[in-house]
């Protein structure tokens, strides 16, 4: 979510104290691990909320997304695909992560940015965007 | 769900190419560093500082706008006072109407004098200036660093929030010839232009992120070079 590895580090660190400062709070051990994660997940979200450049959404936009037939994403590896991921720009690479990968609603998103809902959704559209651009520079550069 | 984000969700397991070093559990596992504490102070200082800028400007825009309105007040008791003085011991009924005689073109003298230029006029002007200075040497530095490889078309964001905030200091400047100056409006205004700094910042280290990612991936001699138009 961070697009950078020492970054994450320091989030991470940052989110084992807090949770071991809340350890109280949490009722079923079980759920340790869940509840371990939407800390971190907060620890990003709060770190990287300012200084983002953010666009709207437009109908056009929704047209595209629904149109995308090919499948440009199993073209490359994962770990290549990963990478791709973390280049994205800070905004939209948030917006990206936790819809697609953390399985947050786009409603979810706004509230926890503290932007709109078309803005999360315009974010996302404009990762695949990104995505695939540079995943096709990929193959074309690689093969 | 759409189908990227089925793929993600069912490799996302495969994706943790990034593992935390071991140095990093090892500070996990260490009492709590001094690193904390200094990061609060900072950010107190920081916040102190700039509660102080603020309560100066205000104030400052206050003590100026309420200097002029005690500077009205002595005259009207003074040129009331006068008629007074010419007031026979008779009924109190002949006295009324003279007072409220001369009160009358006191008050238009101190409405007179406050529709003389307001002096925000002045600190505005100052700091349009000195804003107008910076946004412009950001765009200059901006439109003389050439950007390699992606379309310019993935810039369009920041040029339509640029694009809006202008439109947003039109109107502001628009609503000061109407209506007047306001401490809001003055306010408004310094709000747009550290925005419009905030956006030429992070599309200048957008740019420069971009540059160094495509230069470290693309062979030399096929680097498509452009100049944004802004």
């Amino acid at each position: 979510m961070t697009g950078n590895y020492s970054n994450a580090e320091d989030i991470l660190q940052e989110a084992f104290m807090t949770a071991f400062k809340n350890l109280v709070q949490l009722k079923d051990p079980d759920s340790f691990g869940g509840w371990l994660k939407r800390i971190v997940v907060n620890e990003c979200i709060r770190h990287g909320k300012n200084g983002f450049a953010w666009s709207e959404w437009s109908e056009e936009q929704t047209d595209t997304l629904a149109d995308e037939a090919t499948e440009w994403w199993s073209t490359v590896s994962l770990e290549v695909l990963h990478k791709e991921i973390k280049k994205l720009p800070d905004g939209c690479r948030q917006v990206f992560v936790l819809y697609a990968m953390e399985d947050y609603s786009h409603r979810d998103i706004a509230t926890d940015l503290g932007v709109s809902e078309s803005t999360s959704k315009s974010q996302y559209h404009r990762a695949r965007k990104l995505l695939r651009e540079r995943i096709n520079i990929q193959i074309a550069i690689h093969g | 769900m759409g189908e990227l984000k089925k793929y993600l969700q069912q490799h996302k397991e495969e994706m943790a190419f990034d593992e935390p070093g071991p140095l990093l559990w090892e500070k996990i596992t260490s009492p709590p560093a001094k690193k904390q504490p200094g990061k609060l102070v900072k950010f107190v200082a920081r916040f102190a500082a700039a509660a102080v800028v603020l309560v100066m400007l205000v104030t400052g825009i206050k003590f100026l706008t309420k200097e002029k309105a005690t500077e009205t007040i002595p005259s009207v008791a003074k040129l009331d006072q006068t008629p007074a003085s010419h007031i026979p011991d008779t009924a109190v009924k002949i006295v009324t109407p003279e007072i409220k005689d001369t009160i009358k073109p006191v008050q238009n003298v101190a409405i007179k004098e406050k529709k003389k230029p307001d002096e925000r006029y002045a600190l505005m002007n100052s700091f349009q200036d000195s804003y107008g200075q910076l946004v412009n040497y950001q765009l200059q530095n901006i439109r003389a660093t050439p950007v390699y490889a992606e379309n310019p078309a993935y810039f369009n964001d920041f040029k339509t929030r640029l694009y809006q905030m202008d439109n947003d200091e039109a109107s502001i400047r628009k609503s000061i010839r109407k209506n007047g100056i306001s401490n809001t409006l003055i306010e408004q205004l310094i709000n747009v232009y550290q925005q419009k700094l905030d956006v030429l910042k992070s599309l200048q280290q957008e740019i420069n992120k971009m540059n160094t990612r495509v230069q470290q991936e693309t062979p030399p001699d096929s680097l498509n070079k452009f100049y944004l138009n802004i």
